[in-house]
């Protein structure tokens, strides 16, 4: 008797824990669970959003670029006389004109100008040369509000001209 | 009291309840929501980024072929159209136009034939070489930029070309210029 009510005691010990084991998930296990889950969503979605504005910076780059190629070929191709005066804006406007959905108008994002700078040497001679350099001013914001200035500029190399 | 106490323990640890369970999936559907239209906001606006760098992309090949066909034609001019160029190319010169002819000599002798052609009831650029029938390249959408009525023009020898891309999701203005004859 001894013994079988030892073995029954055996028997009868891991049905508690079996009982808790069939007692489904702790309030502690589905909230860490979504503690975890919600951390990676917001690590995937923050590197989505950075990706995507890397994405924007890289279209401004590549419109900025653009921009200054044609400028810089027009410097490059235009007749002597026509060059740009030092200090004049051969041309202004807007690097994007992305749709808006609501007006079902284009419209006009990030002000820019592109000024020349225009160096003379030999005034009147027969060796008379410009060297010419273009800058792109733009703003990331038509209306900046923060504190330090979203305005960008790029700078193309000395473009010479010499007239013939 | 004993077996009283035991019966409560085990209920409380037989899982959530049916109420607790909807709760809980009303929350996941409502999380799982947000996240999903934040992702699709997200995939939209790269696939309108992809989009619109294949388009600009594109007009800026067109770009390059323009300004490298300018660099080594031996001779170029503007006509109001294909017909016009067609009819006589040398009575038919114009100083704007929506056809523009580059005409090059290989050392042999060779004649080549590069023509830039703005179609503006199928708003359609396009380049050819040699054949007039089969574009080597193609932009669609086009329009002369803003306050010009053709794409191509010249201006004191400078040969150019002004043209907007309307795509569905951003306009994109583009220019291009030409190496004059009299800089060789």
């Amino acid at each position: 008797m001894n013994l079988k009510s030892s073995l029954g005691r055996k028997m009868l010990a891991p049905v508690f824990p079996r009982s808790r084991q069939l007692g489904g998930f702790a309030l502690l296990d589905p909230l860490v669970g979504i503690l975890v889950f919600a951390s990676v969503m917001a690590g995937a979605i923050n590197l989505w959003r950075l990706a995507e504005y890397k994405c924007a910076c890289a279209r401004i780059d590549a419109r900025v670029a653009q921009i200054l190629r044609e400028n810089a070929d027009y410097v490059t191709y235009v007749a002597y006389d026509l060059l740009p005066a030092d200090g004049t804006q051969p041309r202004s406007g807007f690097l994007l004109h992305p749709l808006d959905r609501d007006t079902g108008r284009y419209k006009d994002i990030y002000p820019f100008t592109v000024t020349a700078a225009v160096t003379t040497t030999g005034a009147g001679t027969p060796a008379e040369a410009k060297q010419i350099i273009l800058t792109l001013s733009y703003n990331t914001a038509p209306d900046p509000q923060a504190a330090d200035s979203p305005l960008q500029t790029i700078r193309t190399n000395v473009l010479e001209r010499v007239k013939d | 009291m004993c077996s009283r106490g035991s019966k409560i323990r085990k209920g409380r640890e037989s899982g959530f309840t049916l109420l607790e369970a909807l709760a809980g999936l009303v929350l996941v559907a409502v999380a799982a929501g947000a996240i999903a239209d934040a992702i699709v906001g997200i995939l939209k606006r790269s696939y309108v980024t992809i989009e619109v760098t294949r388009v600009s992309d594109e007009s800026e090949r067109f770009a390059a072929a323009f300004t490298q066909a300018g660099k080594s034609a031996t001779s170029w001019a503007v006509y109001s159209d294909r017909a016009a160029y067609l009819a006589d190319p040398v009575g038919n010169v114009s100083v704007q136009g929506n056809a523009l002819v580059f005409q090059d000599q290989l050392p042999t002798g060779t004649k080549i034939i590069e023509m830039f052609e703005y179609d503006p009831v199928a708003q359609t650029l396009s380049r050819y070489e040699n054949s007039l029938s089969q574009p080597r390249s193609l932009l669609n959408k086009v329009v002369p930029t803003k306050d010009r009525t053709t794409v191509f023009g010249q201006d004191l020898g400078l040969v150019q070309a002004h043209w907007t891309v309307q795509s569905p999701y951003e306009l994109m203005d583009f220019e291009a210029y030409g190496n004059p004859l009299r800089m060789r």
